[in-house]
Formats: C-alpha cells, structure tokens, sequence
C-alpha cells in the first residue's frame, strides 16, 4: 500500500508542475478541501490524480478551471466530500 | 434552462444510462448531456456523481491512456448499475405520466 501511495504521489507532484499558473490557486484550494476529508491518504491522492486530469484535459482544449468547476466551490468541495465519505 | 434543484433528482439516473450506452468518461459524459438537450453540464458537476456511483458499485472504472496528458478514467455500468438504471426509468415515467396527466387534465399552464 505504501509504495502505491508514494507512486501515486509522485505522479500527482508531476501532474501538478503542468496546471498552468492561472489554474493553480484554485486547483490548491481544491486539494486542500481533499486534505480535510475524511478518508484514507490513498482516497485522497487518488482523486487528486483524477482532479489534476480534468483541470490538464479543460487547458488542452483552451479551458481555464472555472469552466469545469461551475458555481461555488465551496459547495462543489462539500458535494465531494459527501460522495468519498458516504458509507 | 432546468433548475438544478430538478435537475439533482434525475442527474444521475441519466449519467447511468450515458454510460450504459458505452464505455465513457467525465468530459464526454457532459458532451453527450448537453446533445440531448441539457444545458451545459460542468464535468466538475459530474464528477462527485461518478464519485458515488464509483462507490456504490454501481459502475466501475480503468485508467486508459488519453491523447493529451495524464490517463484518463473510464466508466463502464456494472449489474448493480443496470437495476438502478431499471428502477430509475420506471419512477421517472410514473413522475412523468402524472405530471403530463396534471397538466393535461387540470388544464393549461395558464389557467
């Protein structure tokens, strides 16, 4: 499990180098609110990973990351954070 | 353009029945909502849906390589998937023969 989770890590640090500038303090906003959720350290770098392929997806189509993330964050993190923690 | 408070209740039913069609993933899921006439619905909507489902072994997922950048996760509806489809159908022409029966039998929008 931990060499899964250190390789997950390091393809998501990876990940991260390519969000552009623009789509940064957002998409860390969005990892922060994963940090807080209730759920394994594998959970997290597994959506985050998933995350980091959507915001990368919407700028290769010329996409900034509110086009993606409509609306309040807040709510969108809280929505999130209910899908990982439902039993 | 369909309120999200109507929207919340059937949204997922309908994100079964995109993936039951094929193997799909979040930004085609939303390209194929909005074909069918709804309003552009934000992969990071989607994305908690899929969540979800994920978790409820209602569809399961595999990383494939994508075009551009990292892999990407693809959804495919399970046999669990395939009931909730069956029953979410069912409910949803139940709730769409009374309403079409109130408007139809109590009169115009209008009246």
């Amino acid at each position: 499990m931990t060499k899964k989770l250190e390789e997950l890590r390091r393809i998501n640090n990876d990940l991260d180098a390519k969000i552009s500038e623009e789509n940064q303090p957002l998409f860390t906003d969005m990892i922060c609110y994963i940090r807080s959720a209730n759920i394994s350290a594998l959970s997290q770098e597994m959506v985050r990973r998933d995350l980091s392929e959507i915001v990368l997806s919407a700028q290769s189509r010329g996409e900034k990351i509110t086009d993606v993330i409509s609306g309040d964050l807040k709510e969108w993190n809280s929505q999130e954070k209910c899908s990982l923690q439902t039993p | 353009m369909i309120s999200s408070q109507m929207l919340k209740g059937v949204l997922e039913g309908c994100i079964l029945k995109i993936i039951r069609s094929k193997q799909t993933y979040g930004y085609e899921i939303s390209e194929e909502l909005n074909k069918y006439g709804f309003s552009k619905i934000s992969e990071g909507t989607i994305y908690p849906i899929l969540l979800r489902l994920e978790k409820s072994n209602t569809i399961t997922a595999e990383y494939k390589e994508s075009p551009n950048g990292p892999k990407r996760k693809y959804f495919s509806i399970t046999p669990t998937g395939e009931e909730e489809l069956c029953t979410f159908f069912l409910s949803w022409q139940e709730l769409n023969n009374a309403i079409s029966a109130l408007f139809e039998n109590g009169g115009k929008i209008n009246d």
